[in-house]
């Protein structure tokens, strides 16, 4: 493994702790109640989240369609 | 982190108290932990296929990439067709149960079986789904500490 792909590892890891740092300090921020109204107002449903992976399959798709087996 | 996982227990535990706060705070907890989870395996995932593809798009003159295989074979097991069409899936399992847990708390807020297998259900196909990221068995072991399972 070079220097590079060691670099690109490493900041892949910190880019993902940070992240997910982020979520769980801004989980512990939201009150109970906060969280209840979330739920309530759909904002549970990850629409985003599916929209988020269909177009990265599509996109995959649409780059190995174009290859022969 | 520790001590920022240690206090989502508590506040867990807190909830707990009130029954179906707790059904929420898992919930809530859960989609934020899997939609970031997501994010980053989209951003490595999007990054391979540029590395992949000259350009951003691969065609039979690419001299790096010309069939499907060599292409799988470069987007390697973590991120090939083969594991992304069952990340996919995984996702729709998980946004069917989300779609379940949300009607659930909605219209079953005095019924603790009901709430606890809508809770249950939408973790369930989260940690699914999350197993099948890279690092998968890191992120549903948090994503469980998180949610105290």
């Amino acid at each position: 493994m070079g220097a590079a792909e060691i670099t690109t590892l490493i900041t892949s890891l910190i880019t993902g702790i940070a992240r997910v740092t982020k979520v769980t300090r801004e989980a512990l921020a939201k009150s109970l109640e906060q969280m209840a109204s979330d739920v309530r107002n759909g904002k549970l449903i990850p629409d985003e989240l599916l929209a988020k992976s269909e177009a990265d399959g599509k996109r995959l798709d649409d780059v190995r369609g174009n290859l022969p087996d | 982190m520790r001590r920022m996982a240690f206090a989502l227990v508590l506040t867990m535990s807190a909830g707990c108290a009130s029954g179906y706060k707790a059904s929420y705070v898992t919930g809530a907890v859960t989609k934020q932990f899997a939609t970031e989870s997501y994010d980053v395996y989209s951003e490595q995932f999007n990054k391979k296929i540029d590395e992949c593809c000259t350009g951003g798009v691969c065609n039979p003159e690419s001299p790096d990439v010309i069939t499907k295989t060599e292409l799988d074979e470069c987007m390697g097991p973590a991120f090939n067709a083969e594991t992304h069409d069952k990340i996919e899936l995984a996702i729709k399992a998980y946004y069917d149960a989300a779609v379940i847990h949300t009607e659930a708390m909605k219209i079953t807020e005095g019924d603790e079986t009901a709430r606890k297998a809508a809770t249950n259900k939408i973790l369930d196909t989260a940690l699914s789904m999350l197993g099948l990221l890279p690092d998968g068995n890191k992120l549903v072991a948090k994503l469980k500490k998180l949610t105290g399972r």
